[in-house]
């Protein structure tokens, strides 16, 4: 059994979005699925070194996708009804579809509602059980001003990604990436 | 028609790239003529429920058979001549 290593991990926050160029589509997307989609791409791995289904994608969203249910409850009212966009964003799991039809992953996924600590483990567990051979993680902390004064927490909009991956011939770990 | 019941399609484009929130996308590079949807534009199903919601808001325009709007989504100059018939109507 070859090791499992992360080979890279970033993090990123709403400040970064502006400068993001991934396609005329990404303004569609609500801030979860744009964050975790940049924090994916700022991973810089070079997922074409694996075959698109054998790369897995795990997420965890600390909020669910409260912040956008929240924002399509409020536009509910408006004339024409609420943006039929913002409608597709109400699951947690939208920023997977995201992730996958951008980089062309087509492997299983997980998506866990909650802190992210056990993302790790189950991407491992993928791995180690030779379901895919990679697996991208990815951390949302999505939580509005709004939603915040509504559930007294603090206001926070960030990702952190990670790419697993069994170290093996066809695969080089990135320089300063290391773990 | 009468000259203020047509639409222009620079403005009609204008509200297109701000509705679907196109990124980069001016509306110079888009044909008049182009299909809005597969390729041209290459919109896809949500925008078009998006484009029924902007025709609502911005023209008070409420397509109830998605029969009726599929011509009027083929281009913007088609969309444009369908609100201003239906501005004239």
């Amino acid at each position: 059994m070859n090791k499992i290593s992360e080979i890279a991990k970033c993090v990123v926050d709403e400040t970064q979005l502006p400068s993001a160029r991934l396609g005329p589509r990404f303004g569609r997307l609500d801030l979860q699925s744009r964050l975790a989609l940049l924090a994916v791409a700022s991973l810089q791995a070079d997922f074409e070194k694996f075959s698109g289904d054998r790369i897995g994608i795990c997420l965890a969203a600390s909020a669910g996708s409260l912040t956008t249910d929240l924002n399509f409850w409020k536009s509910r009212k408006e004339t024409g009804g609420p943006s039929p966009t913002l409608f597709a964003y109400t699951l947690p799991s939208a920023a997977i579809g995201e992730i996958a039809i951008h980089f062309k992953l087509t492997g299983p996924n997980l998506c866990f509602v909650g802190d992210g600590k056990n993302l790790f483990a189950e991407a491992t567990d993928m791995i180690s059980c030779g379901e895919i051979d990679a697996c991208v993680c990815v951390f949302c902390e999505i939580v509005s001003p709004g939603l915040a004064e509504m559930i007294s927490v603090p206001a926070v909009a960030k990702a952190s990604a990670a790419f697993l991956a069994r170290e093996s011939n066809h695969f080089s770990t990135v320089p300063g990436n290391s773990p | 028609m009468d000259a203020a019941m047509q639409v222009s399609t620079r403005e009609l484009k204008q509200k297109i790239i701000e509705s679907l929130k196109l990124q980069d996308i001016t509306p110079d590079q888009i044909d008049d003529e182009a299909p809005l949807f597969g390729t041209g534009l290459g919109l896809d199903s949500i925008d078009a429920l998006e484009l029924v919601v902007l025709l609502e808001k911005e023209y008070g325009i409420v397509i109830k058979d998605i029969e009726e709007g599929r011509p009027a989504f083929r281009s913007v100059k088609t969309l444009a001549e369908f609100i201003a018939a239906k501005r004239a109507a």
